[in-house]
């Protein structure tokens, strides 16, 4: 396992919010689903994913909650907020943006 | 994120810092139960996946401590972390801690006192509107004549194109009577402009209203003192009556508290017009031009600079001086009138003495702050092993070195207030005791927000500068020896660091060998001076100054009215004796005449030559100060139609008729033909004016041929004489009610006030000898420990050799003896010369005394050798084998 691939933070955020959009979720969800959705590029560790949760929701992207997990575990769940909707969008359309520069200037002669 | 949010979140993650991090805890465990479960489910052994589940989560305590560095404000929860550490570790060494703080406290409060001083005498400006358009107008280049007449005055009024307004005062003394009691007041005489010109408004009531010339009835204005001490601060004053001069006045109004007028040297107690003065002193051609009494401020036009005004008056200065005597020159200068002292001349000399003083008090500051910086630096090498664990447990030397800084900043702000507070002690001992000349009573020294900023603001500056390089190389610390446990000696910033501090150690043995023999010179000049017998009965009698004249009374009628108030007040028990003298002795007040024996000729030229202090006295008066008369005493059978009388001391006797008896001879007190005095009486040598005067002639008169306006009555009290002064002023206004009389002092407060600058610098001088003295010991303690703990190793080694205790002990003193030794030599020597600067100020003692030297420096070498001692002799306790191998 491990690719220790390092996200950026900006990146990072994005991507927890793009995995919340289909509902909350608890820290080792949002990590494995981040998993998922990369197909395996990223592997998020504690270390990263728990100082950006608790940014986000300091922010008011987040909202958490004490909930029951799958095997009856209490856990935190995190739910976007519709500011975090706002940003979500925001920053998809930005990273449209700069990947498309990007893409075009790699592509140049 | 915006500022309010920011603000927000900040608070919440500090005031509920602890529950969140329950959360978190909580949080984390059940992430990693979840992981743990994952793993179980794959089929991995329940211990194994616990295992692996933490180590991929990275290890809960680093995880949250990477949480907490994201929160918002985590640097202020650090630095709060900060602090709360440091307190813990200041709170461990407390001597370290005291001492830092007394440094600071003491280098910094001396300065900020020093600062306090400075600004409320010449910095701070008057609260007057606009000072600084505000000049006192001199004559001369140098500034030196501050006298003008009413005519020169009226010819600065007309300067309008430059000057906004010009206002002219004058000083004197009057009594004033409000409520039955008379009391001398300084009044101010003020052209009606005053105020205006000045920016002043009266607190209550108004400015002097508009009069003619010659006004019917007077106004005053009285100053915040004398409304709230006096008046009891009534706010229904104004309109009322007082009188003041024996003249009934209106109340004008009173003056804001914080103005006094503009002579610090004699502060306002209330203010007078022209025209209030022409009916007190009808006689008085005050305006007149041969009257040069005015002293003139002016305000110059918003457009204008004070220099620029200058020039242009020159041309009214020529005018003013052809009508001037010859005496006074004809430059006029502006002197800006914005602070307190104004007047060149006495600005001159405080600020000469401002600057001797901060010399000084920069002085103690760098001793301060070198002694602090050192006491970081030994504390820091202390802390090598605790500063390597927490780099070695994960702490970025960002970090270490943030904490390092807050302990200075720590330290900083507990010496500022300790500074704070020992700058308000010293500001109230230098206000008590300092004499008039030097901080006049029209100045109020304190301390006020700027200063306290200044303070404030040095304090941090010194501990951060002084910490920061500890900070530096503590944070520079290598981890590999303290995780193997061996910390290196850092020997190469031992070196440098060494000879400073060496040299320091020097420098405050000198510094305190010239304070400490300074201090026992001093000392030694007091007690001569104190030990000086005056001649007379100092702790029994009472003085009440009581002026006749005030009244109204012709001199020839004083004796009269005197015999009155003398058969009054020899009737209050309690009472042993009383007479009058018109100079009180320690007061400073000084006539003389020319008193020749009838048998030499005397001319006109020749009187200097003869010149005897004297004092008018009625009879008792040499039983009332216990002096023993040969002779007859003066009776009241000496009046103006009897034979001239005189009574004179032994010096005189012995000058004139040396080996003879002087009675029955007679002397002529003035050149020109005149009575012959003869001598009644001889008394002994008494000490006049101060008690360490040399021994000098004098004579008395009797004031029933010789009577003076104002005489000062003695009383002799069987037992305290305090305890007369309300008796005996009753007694008085019982003989008299229309004769005012100052308020009683006692004979002993006036030779206590005598001796009074020897006091202030003996004492000075004591309390900063004994800080030196605790300043060196101190250093030369703490550099003698800092190489025990350097020479652990060769210590061992030697013991394990054989050296016994003593030798040790030996070895480590000499070294600190050497520093001592040298110390005392440039101090002794400093001294030395010193004391020459100061020669005139002592008595009984010469310069070189070596009793004051040998007790300075052999209090200094004792201290200092006790010093050295106590860290030596434990470090004979060291275990050799601990020794060699701990390092």
């Amino acid at each position: 396992m491990a690719n220790k691939t390092d996200l950026l933070r900006g990146t990072l955020d994005l991507l927890i919010l793009q995995t919340l959009t289909l509902g909350p979720n608890h820290g080792l969800g949002i990590s494995r689903r981040i998993g998922q959705i990369t197909k395996g590029a990223f592997d998020v560790r504690a270390g990263s994913l728990f100082p950006a949760l608790h940014r986000l929701e300091e922010r008011g992207w987040l909202s958490s909650s004490w909930g029951d997990s799958e095997n009856n575990r209490k856990a935190r769940y995190y739910e976007m907020t519709a500011a975090g909707r706002q940003q979500l969008r925001a920053e998809t359309d930005n990273w449209d943006r700069v990947a498309l520069a990007i893409t075009r200037a790699l592509k140049a002669t | 994120m915006g500022i309010l949010r920011r603000l927000v979140c900040t608070t919440r993650n500090l005031v509920r810092g602890t529950h969140l991090d329950r959360d978190l805890d909580h949080e984390l465990r059940a992430y990693v139960e979840m992981l743990t479960d994952e793993k179980v489910a794959a089929g991995a052994a329940p211990e194994r996946a616990r295992r692996e589940a933490l180590l991929e989560s990275g290890g809960l305590e680093q995880v949250k401590e990477q949480v907490r560095a994201t929160r918002t404000g985590a640097l202020l929860e650090q630095f709060v972390q900060d602090v709360r550490y440091t307190l813990r570790g200041l709170r461990r060494a407390p001597a370290f801690t005291t001492t830092v703080i007394v440094m600071l406290a003491l280098g910094i409060g001396a300065n900020t006192a020093l600062l306090s001083v400075i600004d409320a005498l010449l910095l701070r400006p008057l609260p007057l509107a606009n000072p600084h358009q505000l000049a006192a107008v001199y004559r001369g280049p140098s500034g030196t004549q501050a006298a003008f007449s009413y005519p020169d005055y009226t010819e600065l009024v007309s300067q309008t194109q430059v000057l906004a307004g010009a206002a002219a005062w004058g000083t004197n003394t009057g009594w004033m009577r409000s409520g039955g009691d008379l009391e001398r007041v300084n009044v101010h005489l003020v052209s009606p402009n005053y105020l205006a010109v000045l920016g002043v408004t009266p607190q209550l009531g108004g400015s002097f209203v508009a009069e003619p010339e010659a006004a019917s009835v007077g106004q005053v204005i009285l100053s915040d003192n004398t409304w709230r001490t006096r008046f009891n601060a009534d706010p229904l004053v104004s309109g009322r009556q007082v009188t003041l001069g024996g003249q009934a006045m209106t109340i004008a109004g009173v003056a804001p508290a914080s103005f006094v007028g503009l002579d610090a040297a004699t502060p306002a107690d209330a203010w007078i017009t022209f025209s209030t003065l022409a009916l007190l002193e009808p006689e008085w051609q005050f305006r007149a031009p041969n009257e040069i009494w005015l002293r003139v401020i002016v305000r110059v036009q918003d457009d204008i600079s004070v220099p620029a005004a200058e020039s242009v008056l020159q041309a009214a200065g020529t005018r003013i001086a052809s009508a001037a005597p010859p005496q006074f020159a004809s430059a006029l200068r502006l002197v800006p009138a914005s602070s307190a002292l104004f007047d060149p001349t006495v600005r001159a000399a405080s600020s000469r003495l401002a600057r001797l003083v901060a010399g000084v008090a920069a002085l103690v500051l760098l001793i301060a702050c070198a002694n602090v910086a050192n006491l970081l630096v030994v504390r820091a090498s202390s802390r090598r092993r605790e500063l390597g664990v927490r780099l070695a447990i994960g702490a970025s030397r960002g970090r270490v070195a943030r904490q390092m800084v807050t302990e200075s900043l720590v330290l900083g702000a507990a010496g500022c207030a300790a500074a704070l507070l020992v700058a308000s002690w010293t500001i109230e001992a230098v206000t008590a005791l300092a004499p008039a000349s030097v901080i006049p009573p029209g100045v109020t020294v304190a301390l006020d927000l700027r200063i306290g900023l200044f303070a404030a603001g040095l304090s941090f500056a010194v501990a951060l500068l002084c910490g920061l390089v500890p900070a530096w190389q503590a944070s520079r610390v290598d981890l590999l020896p303290v995780v193997k446990g061996t910390t290196p000696n850092d020997a190469s910033a031992g070196m440098g660091v060494m000879s400073l501090r060496r040299g320091l150690v020097v420098i405050q043995v000198a510094l305190s060998a010239v304070l400490l023999v300074g201090a026992g010179l001093f000392i030694r000049t007091l007690g001569a001076a104190l030990s000086v017998e005056p001649g007379y009965d100092i702790d029994r009698v009472l003085l009440t100054t009581v002026d006749f004249g005030a009244a109204g009374m012709k001199p020839p009628t004083v004796p009269g009215t005197g015999e009155r108030i003398l058969s009054e007040v020899r009737v209050i028990p309690g009472v042993d004796a009383a007479a009058f003298g018109h100079i009180v002795p320690f007061s400073g007040a000084f006539v003389a005449r020319p008193a020749a024996p009838e048998t030499e000729s005397m001319s006109a030229d020749d009187e200097d030559r003869f010149l005897v202090p004297y004092a008018v006295v009625s009879h008792d008066y040499f039983r009332t100060l216990g002096m023993r008369l040969r002779g007859r005493d003066f009776t009241p059978a000496d009046s103006p139609q009897a034979p001239r009388v005189m009574i004179i001391n032994e010096t005189l006797a012995q000058r004139h008729w040396p080996g003879q008896d002087a009675l029955g001879k007679r002397m002529q007190l003035s050149a020109a033909p005149g009575p012959l005095y003869e001598v009644i009486g001889v008394v002994p040598d008494g000490k006049y004016v101060s008690l360490t005067e040399a021994q000098h002639p004098y004579m008395y008169l009797p004031w029933g041929q010789s009577p003076r306006p104002r005489m000062t009555l003695h009383v002799r009290a069987a037992g305290s004489p305090s305890a007369l002064a309300a008796p005996v002023r009753a007694a008085v206004r019982a003989a008299n009610p229309d004769v005012p009389a100052l308020a009683p002092r006692t004979l002993r407060d006036y030779v206590d006030r005598s001796t009074g600058s020897q006091r202030v610098v003996a004492r000075l001088l004591f309390i900063f000898g004994g800080i030196a003295l605790a300043v060196a010991a101190v250093g030369v303690y703490g550099l003698t420990a800092y190489t025990v703990a350097q020479r652990r190793k060769e210590l061992g080694v030697r013991v394990a050799l054989g050296a016994r205790p003593g030798d040790l002990v030996r070895l480590l003193v000499s070294q600190s003896l050497l520093l001592v030794g040298l110390g005392l030599a440039v101090g002794t020597g400093a001294a030395l010369l010193l004391a020459r600067l100061v020669a005139t100020m002592l008595f009984g003692v010469t310069g070189s005394d070596p009793l004051s030297f040998a007790a300075g420096a052999g209090l200094l070498a004792l201290t200092t050798l006790i010093a050295a001692l106590i860290p030596a002799r434990r470090a004979t306790r060291v275990d050799p084998l601990g020794a060699l191998r701990a390092d």
